[in-house]
């Protein structure tokens, strides 16, 4: 009979411990950010609270901390798409308010926890019809948006928070509300030299382009096509779709037929590349008649 | 203490065992003296199993090493069949090799295993330095197509590169064409191509009824001939539906393109059919079906149920005249048709040496005068074979023996008289005979009808345009442990010599801007002068394009008329159609893993130490995902919604809003 021997298991036991207790928090969470990614939730969950065991032993600045808390969060705001519950909403935010009570230094933090709060605030609104939490929602994003001391990037953000969870009908007043909040924003910002800065423009231009278009003002259409081009594109592959939209436009609904060829002719040159580059090149030749 | 001994039998294995364990030492020696322990070795695994790949990658892995000498490229070859099931489990199982053919769109796979190469993208090809118009040309930039396909739009990023394009043209037995139409060129327009298809359809009913003739009248079992005039099986039809449908329809598509996206979305069609703005009858879409049933008289019998490989095959033996081929067979098929039987060559006609066909022909003619019986002396196979023909009465050399004969080119570059031709029913049939199986092919590509066509040119749109993807496509595995390697190779790979050299090697298109072309397939080089697009598969979700498919064939099949077929499949869609928009406008998934996506790049930008302009690029690009998701609904609502409230006066119109007011939630 084996009888258990009391040192050996003593030693397991210690480097069981001290292989655990030197399990890395950031390998942690970079795996769960990759899983994450991939839309492997659960696993991604499962990984994020691994990280923060992990950090609560081991000790990690109030950003790292944040950062585990709010990959949880998502975790639960995301794992089961527009089936996610009240509840799961209702963790995510106790999350975000236990990220915010680590008391991190960085503002442009605690803006983007309270945008989440925010977002999960409004889809919990939707769910249960509550008016009440969706202008206070309404009053935390414009609080946002009006302190012009806040992050660029967060700014924006909220801004289209705002325009897209609200924009079930394009011919509601709610609609045309927030875009002439977006126009306002764009062309109080056009001006600034960095580039870098207006980074969600294109997002925007290019909702302002389709809203316009099905309240039928082809003008302003129009000119938020060619902004989107100016802004964006968001990326290489749709360097074009914005040229094609505002040559038809010109063509077809501002009559317009230099306009029309001027954006016909960006197109006409990418043959090969832009599948429409053949229907610009004829017709340039149709409209130069 | 007695010590026992050791037994032979044990000595024997001791022995066996010393031995193998100096073998083994010596290996080791040997090994570490080669440095095969300080090379590394990537492995490479694709499907490509067409004649010449393998060996054309084999010369570029070649040239690599000579570059690289600590590198060994190693490649895995899998059939296509087989492909998919073997990647997964090398995939699942974590031991994939370092690089695996893909394609571009298996959005499951992409993410989850390979690598985003998005970045290596933005950098010049070093291997094109000596190139100077493109040395300093993003990579993405130096492909002849920008590498659009491989943009995965929902992960925001590249993950395959690819070494190839693939393009279809038509190819025509020149021999069998030669013989039943007389003719040299191909067809240039599409009425030349119907007529002679019909042509050939009559050569072969005529010369099946000589044989049932000759059957009957001789007692004999002599095979009917089967000829098709144009090989097909679903692998071509698919194509060339697309194309047909595109020149019929493409400016009538753009027409119902409500925004000017240059999309034609299900609701913008939905849109068309409640306003009438168009409808299965309307002339063109009509027009792009009728002439695709009247093409497809022309096809092998039973062409949905065969495949690619059988239809080159039937080719290749000479029972169709006509085919369409994609270029990546190409080596294989001209291969395959070389090694067809040459055909018996006559040496010599009654112990007198002939030189040509026109020799062998005066002499046989001479014969037939005088003679009952000719001796004729031929070569097959390499094989001096002595056959007696008796002629019959005639006027010419095919009427009198029952066959042709031509010079062909030897080996050596000499012309010899060959028999081209043996009629099923004649004495060079009951002789012995054996007819020329190789033949010389031309390449056209397939006259679809234009403006100038009698029948259908009021309907064309125009040229259908040629817009080829890269392909041959690989991804670089997420567990490779030579991931840079893989990059450097694929970049030596698509160095515009490099992959020109390749290509031409195997017979395929390059993929580099202004690379050189192989000859043979210099008509394969895609038309980019074309419009894109087409009015099929617009029709909304899996469902109704099932049912579309169902009453379709049955139009083509003759079961329905066209008329039957438009009011069946318009009834069908005002049912489908209503329950497709609920869901439509039901459906948010896309939306939710929009803003998924959007604050994972969010949080990255607040909570990375670094800033990187990559991740605050692709928020961009996932702000304008959720854009896109998130204003379907209000784009439908306002394209639709004013045609739900008040009706339009026609038949689909009012089933549609019927089917819809039935089914929506009462809320």
């Amino acid at each position: 009979m084996i009888k258990p021997n009391i040192k050996i298991t003593i030693i397991i036991c210690c480097f069981n411990i001290l292989f655990n207790a030197f399990s890395d928090p950031s390998e942690l969470i970079k795996n769960a950010w990759n899983d994450y990614e991939l839309g492997d939730l659960s696993n991604a969950l499962q990984y994020f609270i691994k990280a923060e065991k992990e950090v609560l032993t081991q000790g990690a600045t109030n950003k790292v901390f944040c950062e585990i808390l709010t990959g949880q969060a998502f975790c639960y705001q995301y794992k089961k798409f527009d089936l996610t519950t009240e509840s799961d909403y209702f963790k995510a935010i106790t999350l975000y308010e236990k990220a915010l009570k680590r008391n991190p230094k960085e503002k442009k933090i605690i803006i983007f926890l309270n945008n989440m709060i925010n977002e999960c605030n409004y889809r919990i609104s939707e769910i249960t019809y509550d008016e009440e939490l969706r202008q206070d929602v309404n009053n935390n994003w414009n609080e946002i948006i009006q302190n012009k001391t806040n992050n660029t990037i967060l700014i924006q953000d909220t801004l289209l928070s705002k325009v897209l969870l609200q924009s079930d009908d394009y011919l509601s007043q709610q609609c045309l509300d927030n875009a002439l909040l977006l126009e306002d924003y764009i062309k109080q910002n056009n001006n600034t030299n960095e580039r870098s800065s207006m980074l969600l423009t294109p997002a925007m231009a290019h909702y302002l382009s389709d809203m316009w278009f099905h309240r039928n003002d082809y003008k302003k259409t129009f000119n938020w096509i060619v902004k989107y081009c100016e802004f964006g594109p968001t990326s290489h592959k749709w360097r074009n779709f914005g040229y094609f939209m505002a040559a038809n436009i010109a063509e077809k609904r501002l009559f317009d037929k230099e306009l029309a060829i001027k954006y016909y002719s960006i197109l006409a040159q990418e043959k090969g590349f832009y599948e429409h580059a053949y229907f610009a090149e004829q017709k340039i030749k149709e409209l130069s008649k | 203490m007695k010590h026992k001994e050791i037994s032979k039998f044990s000595l024997f294995g001791l022995i066996i065992l010393i031995l193998c364990y100096l073998i083994s030492v010596w290996n080791v020696i040997i090994v570490n003296k080669s440095n095969i322990k300080n090379k590394k070795t990537l492995t490479i695994a694709h499907w490509q199993l067409e004649l010449g790949v393998k060996e054309g990658l084999n010369k570029l892995i070649t040239e690599y090493a000579k570059l690289h000498p600590n590198i060994i490229i190693e490649q895995i070859r899998i059939p296509q069949k087989r492909y998919g099931q073997w990647r997964l489990i090398q995939l699942v199982g974590e031991n994939p090799p370092d690089m695996m053919q893909t394609h571009s769109y298996n959005l499951t796979l992409l993410p989850h295993f390979y690598i985003p190469i998005t970045k290596h993208l933005k950098d010049p090809n070093p291997y094109n330095e000596n190139d100077h118009d493109i040395a300093n040309t993003p990579w993405r930039d130096t492909f002849k197509d920008g590498l659009e396909n491989a943009y995965i739009s929902e992960y925001l990023d590249y993950f395959t590169v690819g070494l190839s394009q693939f393009n279809y043209r038509c190819v025509l037995n020149k021999s069998l064409y030669q013989r039943i139409l007389n003719k040299k060129t191909p067809p240039k327009d599409f009425d030349e191509l119907i007529n002679n298809c019909k042509m050939i359809n009559l050569y072969v009913e005529n010369e099946n009824k000589k044989i049932r003739k000759y059957n009957s009248l001789h007692n004999t079992n002599r095979t009917l001939i089967v000829i098709d005039p144009i090989g097909a099986s679903r692998h071509q039809v698919e194509r060339l539906d697309g194309r047909i449908s595109t020149i019929f329809t493409a400016d009538k598509r753009k027409e119902l393109d409500f925004n000017y996206d240059g999309q034609l979305s299900p609701f913008e069609m939905m849109k068309a059919l409640l306003t009438g703005d168009f409808t299965l009858y309307d002339s063109k879409y009509k027009a792009s079906r009728e002439m695709f049933k009247e093409l497809t008289q022309y096809f092998t019998t039973g062409f949905m149920s065969n495949d690619r490989m059988n239809t080159n095959f039937r080719f290749v033996q000479g029972r169709s005249v006509i085919t369409m081929i994609g270029s990546y067979d190409i080596n294989s098929f001209l291969q395959q048709i070389k090694e067809q039987p040459f055909g018996d060559i006559i040496l010599k006609i009654e112990g007198q040496y002939v030189e040509n066909a026109e020799e062998a022909k005066k002499k046989l003619l001479q014969l037939a005068l005088n003679k009952q019986s000719v001796e004729i002396e031929i070569k097959r196979n390499n094989n001096i074979k002595r056959i007696t023909i008796k002629p019959k009465r005639g006027k010419n050399i095919l009427s009198i023996y029952g066959f042709n004969i031509d010079d062909i080119n030897n080996n050596n570059k000499t012309t010899v008289p060959i028999i081209s031709f043996v009629k099923m029913y004649s004495p060079a049939y009951d002789a012995g005979f054996q007819e020329r199986k190789r033949f010389e092919t031309i390449f056209f590509e397939f006259p679809f009808p234009n403006k100038n066509n009698e029948k259908y040119g009021q309907l064309i749109a125009g040229n259908a345009l040629e817009f080829n993807n890269t392909a041959f496509s690989f991804g670089i595995s997420k567990t490779s442990k030579n991931k840079e390697i893989a990059i450097d190779f694929l970049k030596f790979c698509t160095a515009r010599k490099n992959n020109e050299k390749f290509n031409k090697s195997i017979k395929w298109l390059p993929v580099i801007k202004r690379s050189k072309t192989a000859d043979v397939l210099k008509i394969f080089k895609p038309n980019y002068n074309g419009f894109v697009g087409n009015l099929n598969s617009v029709f909304g979700r899996k469902e109704s394009l099932t049912k579309q498919n169902q009453l379709f064939w049955s139009y083509i099949s003759g079961d329905l008329t066209y008329n039957e077929y438009a009011n069946k499949f318009t009834n069908q869609l005002a049912k489908s159609l209503p329950l497709n928009l609920l869901k439509e406008k039901q459906e948010n998934t896309k939306l939710y893993k929009a803003y998924m996506q959007k604050n994972y790049y969010l949080s990255r930008v607040i909570f990375a130490n670094n800033n990187n302009y990559d991740n605050q690029k692709k928020l961009s690009g996932a702000w304008d995902a959720i854009y896109q998701a998130s204003t379907k609904n209000p784009r439908i609502k306002a394209l639709l919604q004013p045609l739900l409230d008040k009706t339009p006066k026609n038949k689909f119109a009012e089933l549609f809003v019927k089917k819809y007011n039935a089914i929506k939630p009462k809320n």
